[in-house]
């Protein structure tokens, strides 16, 4: 790392992604634990040859708007300032997009269990990109009537040690905790990849 | 030539020219996770400086600055040209850029430590 001539010294960035299909509460579980009113910024990705599957995908290369919402939390001691991004809705574009996952540190995928199908498609990417992550199923209302094992069993996931927890996304605490499984998590593959 | 505003949509336009028309992506690997700091070059003769550039100049304070996708949000752009502008304002010397920690790094158990306890005392 090369010096600065700042007499404070600057943090890094680091990132960590929330995913999760439409309406799950994305934005929400940033909005409990951010520093900053969410903020949204956009991209236009150029889509050739995705969805050639879809019966509407006519047009062989089409452009679309998508958009993240995200918040920051300074992390003084740790000398990083976090930054956390709700992935775009359209799972299909993620993969065209390198920049979401470039650097990022894991990601939290948030589950609604009236419409768990929604979140396969962010399960999916991350299992095959091998981003760690851990699952949270938010509980609206306050109310979950599935437990943490009738989820993880409905999701298949693929290591099924992947921690899935229970919060309410509008909670900081809750939402805290789901942070903190996740450097559990990466802090426990970082102790196995290199022990200390 | 520039191309034409696209229709339906409000562009700031003065920005693109303002970076002589370039559209290319960066190369200079500003990611929307990069944070961006003014420098103190970027003090002096703040007047004669375009008002847009001032205004990011103006968000990003030492030491912790603003990651681009906060700059492109708080200025309303997209990410794609305002990472084209930051290259300009970094070629001027105007800006410092810190990039996201590599993988290297992101999986170094004392600083996951260190994330994990100034988490937990939030």
């Amino acid at each position: 790392m090369p010096a600065y001539d700042t007499a404070a010294p600057e943090a890094s960035p680091v990132k960590i992604l929330i995913a999760g299909g439409f309406g799950v509460g994305k934005t929400t579980l940033v909005e409990a634990i951010s520093e900053i009113d969410p903020l949204r910024t956009e991209e236009r990705l150029t889509s050739a040859g995705v969805g050639v599957d879809d019966l509407d995908g006519i047009e062989s290369k089409t452009a679309t708007t998508v958009a993240l919402d995200f918040g920051r939390i300074t992390l003084t001691d740790a000398g990083v300032v976090l930054y956390l991004f709700g992935t775009p809705g359209q799972e299909r574009f993620w993969f065209m997009w390198d920049d979401l996952l470039l650097g990022a540190l894991g990601a939290i995928v948030l589950v609604d269990t009236r419409r768990l199908d929604r979140s396969f498609a962010a399960i999916d990417f991350f299992e095959s990109r091998g981003l760690p992550f851990i699952v949270g199923a938010n509980c609206f209302n306050g109310e979950q009537s599935y437990s943490t094992e009738e989820i993880r069993a409905a999701l298949h996931l693929r290591d099924p040690e992947t921690p899935v927890l229970l919060l309410d996304v509008r909670s900081r605490e809750d939402v805290r905790g789901c942070l903190l499984a996740l450097l559990d998590r990466l802090l426990a593959q970082a102790r196995v990849t290199a022990p200390v | 030539m520039a191309a034409a505003p696209q229709p339906g949509r409000r562009r700031r336009t003065r920005l693109y020219a303002l970076t002589d028309g370039r559209t290319a992506a960066s190369r200079h690997g500003l990611t929307m996770d990069t944070l961006i700091t003014a420098t103190d070059d970027a003090g002096h003769g703040h007047g004669s400086l375009p008002t847009e550039w001032q205004e990011i100049l103006a968000m990003c304070p030492a030491p912790n600055g603003r990651a681009v996708a906060e700059i492109a949000a708080r200025m309303r752009m997209r990410l794609t040209p305002m990472v084209v502008l930051l290259g300009e304002l970094l070629e001027r010397g105007l800006i410092r850029h810190r990039p996201p920690l590599d993988a290297s790094e992101t999986s170094n158990v004392h600083l996951l430590m260190k994330i994990r306890d100034n988490l937990a005392r939030l």
